[in-house]
């Protein structure tokens, strides 16, 4: 009888310990957060909101359960994600705001992106745009931080049934590998850059024609963390040569005597950057070598591929490569006058005394100093197709 | 049969002094030392500061080797005298005990912010309480035998984050190595010193151990092993966050694992894993510190320990609770590392010293 009273008891304690968390809840019931939109509110009118009221948020949420959707909004029950926009002071603010609309509370654990507007972008400081990200303890960092030429929140509506435009944008960014896209920037990324004032690029997302487009990159003053403008995708290309942030990607160049163009793919992409200090007098030599392989070629001849031809090609390539860079360096130095492209990293790494005593007006120098550049290209390979 | 309760190996001992040493450090280090090097060189710090625990520890060995089988309680009074010996012990206590409440209640405090929101800290650190409590009663032994089961968690976990990290890592954020010199990194071997409490446990635990004459080698390992898991973790802080990423984080090394997402892996999140790894070592320093403490007072007084240890229960949970905030429980954290630097730095050298003049008189 003991025994079996002993048993009972156990049972009954195991119920306490065994029924799972504490604070538990069910997956279905959690709102999950895969993007953030940051705007400038556009009501024009404050009837009774605050004019200080200027930032439009927006959560993107998965629809994780198709009928909780339909359940909520008929119109929007095809589309796998949900949109919720608020304005307010604070981004905090927005999401406790947000949260009074929905059912379910907001669970940004898998959030995988923040998109700003460039309107927002070029009148607030970027540190204070992500503070609450590092801040909190849920959010991790490895979200993208991504600018739009446009409106952020638009950037994340899609038409299409089954995208959900965080994630597709994120898929897009991580797998492919672009001479036009630049290297993905996370909270992680951002936070030194941030810390430091230093200059850096943004990847800019825009909405055309119903589809999001990675076009270029917004430049970000490290002085002031605010957007100063963009580059276009050539100038991107431009920074890519530069920067050998890829090693993979196509170039397309145009061979205008013979009016065909041809697809270069990249094999390989190096850069050497080296900064010489010359009676405090400061030049950057870019050594930049490339390997790779005609992947296309657009015309009838075949000429392209015989030996005689190989060396025009590698010009022509050559060519085509600088004029992306000039256009690049043209524009940081003399339109935007700052290092984006981070040619100061290695002003610290190789002589850290004169970069400690310079590096507060590191944009000045950048923009005045002397750049020399070597692109030397060789085809490797002409793919299945061979013409001797 | 109490002597055949309370005896460990010297494999057990040097995980002993690991698992003392690894504790709250781990998070918090990397922001520490980076702000007071401001170089990426914090690795070469950790590796020159690892010498300092190195010296207290041989001159703790060989102040043990002059009363074997003897812990520090006891054989304190042999130099000094009873009164002062009976003072150095009970501050000694009092430190162990603070410094078990501050690894607690940075516990529960990182715990609530990162794994169970909502959970009231109390709750988490009564737990964790009674677990050591559970722990430590059954005696050293015991307590080596835990410790044998969570250190090789503790470095595989930490070998696979390293690795995992490597897809982040930019070597440029650790160049240039000695770009101002050596004095930022000298600076930084206050702080980083404070990282590596842990070897004074051997005052204690020497007396338990068999084959004595295997101690410098506890000694040794003890400090080494973890001196390369904290700077593999600095390496990896620094060259993911980069030096001026980190100066403002409160806990860079969680940051560093939440910056990486493997989905390839069965856990695409790697941050609760490491922080159940954490809290184990955490646990470890706990129950050592605790077991310190009523050990040190039953051997003071002469009493059974573990009416001591029900009675430290309570003290060590309300003084987990005075920190009201973040900010005072690092400076909690400041304090008791400054106070173990003179108690285990200066006294066991003057003890020693002490004990050369008295044999030499006598």
């Amino acid at each position: 009888m003991n025994k079996i009273n002993r048993f009972i008891l156990l049972f009954i304690i195991s119920i306490v310990f065994l029924s799972g968390c504490w604070s538990s809840t069910d997956i279905e019931h959690l709102s999950m957060v895969v993007g953030v939109g940051l705007d400038v509110s556009q009501e024009d009118s404050n009837q009774n909101t605050d004019e200080d009221e200027y930032l439009e948020v927006t959560y993107q949420v998965a629809n994780i359960m198709d009928t909780q959707s339909t359940l909520e909004s008929s119109e929007q029950s095809d589309k796998p994600y949900k949109n919720y926009k608020e304005t307010g002071k604070s981004i905090l603010k927005t999401a406790y705001d947000v949260n009074y609309k929905t059912q379910n509370p907001f669970y940004n654990k898998h959030q995988r992106l923040i998109v700003i507007g460039s309107e927002l972008a070029q009148q607030t400081s970027l540190q204070e745009l992500v503070d609450y990200f590092i801040r909190d303890p849920g959010n991790r960092t490895s979200n993208l931080v991504m600018i739009s030429d446009g409106v952020a929140g638009d950037v994340l509506e899609s038409d299409h049934p089954t995208d959900i435009p965080s994630l597709l944008i994120t898929g897009i960014v991580q797998t492919s590998k672009s001479a036009r896209i630049l290297e993905p920037i996370s909270l992680a990324k951002l936070l030194p850059k941030l810390n430091t004032n230093t200059s850096f690029l943004l990847q800019n997302i825009v909405k055309e024609e119903d589809e999001v487009k990675l076009k270029g990159a917004g430049v970000i003053n490290g002085g002031t963390l605010k957007l100063m403008g963009f580059l276009t995708e050539g100038d991107l290309q431009g920074v890519t040569w530069l920067t050998a942030s890829t090693d993979e990607g196509l170039v397309l160049a145009y061979d205008e005597e013979q009016e065909h163009s041809i697809s270069y793919e990249l094999t390989s992409l190096t850069s050497t950057i080296t900064p010489t200090l010359k009676n405090n007098e400061l030049t950057f030599n870019v050594e930049i070598e490339s390997e790779g392989w005609v992947a296309e070629v657009f015309d009838v001849t075949d000429e392209i591929t015989k030996e005689e031809q190989l060396e025009k090609l590698e010009k022509l390539l050559k060519e085509h490569a600088e004029i992306h860079i000039d256009n690049v360096l043209k524009k940081l130095q003399e339109e935007f006058q700052v290092d984006a492209i981070g040619f100061g990293e290695y002003v610290r790494i190789n002589y850290p005394t004169y970069w400690s005593e310079n590096k507060d007006n590191w944009d000045e120098i950048f923009s005045q100093t002397a750049i020399e550049y070597d692109v030397k290209i060789t085809v490797t390979d002409y793919g299945m197709e061979f013409n001797n | 049969m109490k002597k055949h309760q309370n005896i460990i190996s010297p494999t057990q001992a040097t995980i002993l002094i690991i698992n003392f040493t690894l504790g709250v450090g781990i998070l918090t280090l990397p922001r520490l030392v980076a702000d007071e090097v401001g170089t990426p060189d914090i690795w070469i710090t950790l590796l020159i500061s690892s010498l300092v625990p190195l010296t207290i520890g041989f001159v703790i060995i060989m102040l043990n080797k002059r009363y074997p089988e003897r812990t520090f309680y006891q054989y304190s009074s042999l130099i000094v005298g009873k009164a002062l010996a009976l003072f150095i012990g009970l501050l000694m206590i009092l430190y162990f005990m603070t410094f078990a409440s501050f690894a607690v209640r940075m516990m529960a405090e990182v715990v609530e912010g990162y794994l169970l929101e909502g959970t009231p800290v109390t709750i988490l650190i009564v737990i964790l309480l009674w677990l050591s409590l559970y722990l430590i009663v059954s005696g050293m032994t015991s307590i080596a035998r835990v410790f044998q089961i969570i250190f090789p968690f503790t470095v595989i976990i930490f070998i696979v984050i390293a690795l995992m990290s490597l897809g982040v890592f930019e070597l440029n954020n650790l160049r240039p190595v000695l770009g101002e010199g050596i004095t930022p990194v000298l600076k930084g071997i206050k702080p980083t010193v404070l990282s590596y409490i842990g070897v004074e446990i051997m005052l204690i635990i020497q007396a338990y151990m068999t084959d004595q004459h295997k101690a410098k080698k506890v000694i040794f390992l003890g400090v080494i092993i973890p001196t390369l898991l904290y700077a593999m973790t600095v390496v990896m802080v620094v060259g993911v966050l980069s030096i001026n990423g980190i100066t403002n984080l409160t806990y860079p090394t969680i940051i560093l694992i939440q910056t990486f997402e493997l989905p390839e892996l069965l856990f695409e999140r790697l941050d609760s894993l490491f922080l159940t790894v954490w809290i184990m070592q955490i646990f470890a320093s706990i129950s050592i510190s605790f077991y310190a403490a009523s050990l040190g007072l039953s051997q003071l007084f002469n009493k059974d320990i573990k009416r001591f240890i029900y009675g430290l229960l309570p003290i060590i949970f309300i003084l987990s609770m005075i920190p009201r905030n973040l900010n005072q429980l690092f400076w909690i954290g400041d304090i008791v590392a400054n106070v173990s630097l003179v108690l285990f730095g200066v006294i066991p050298c003057l003890l020693l010293l002490i004990s050369f003049i008295r044999r030499k008189v006598q």
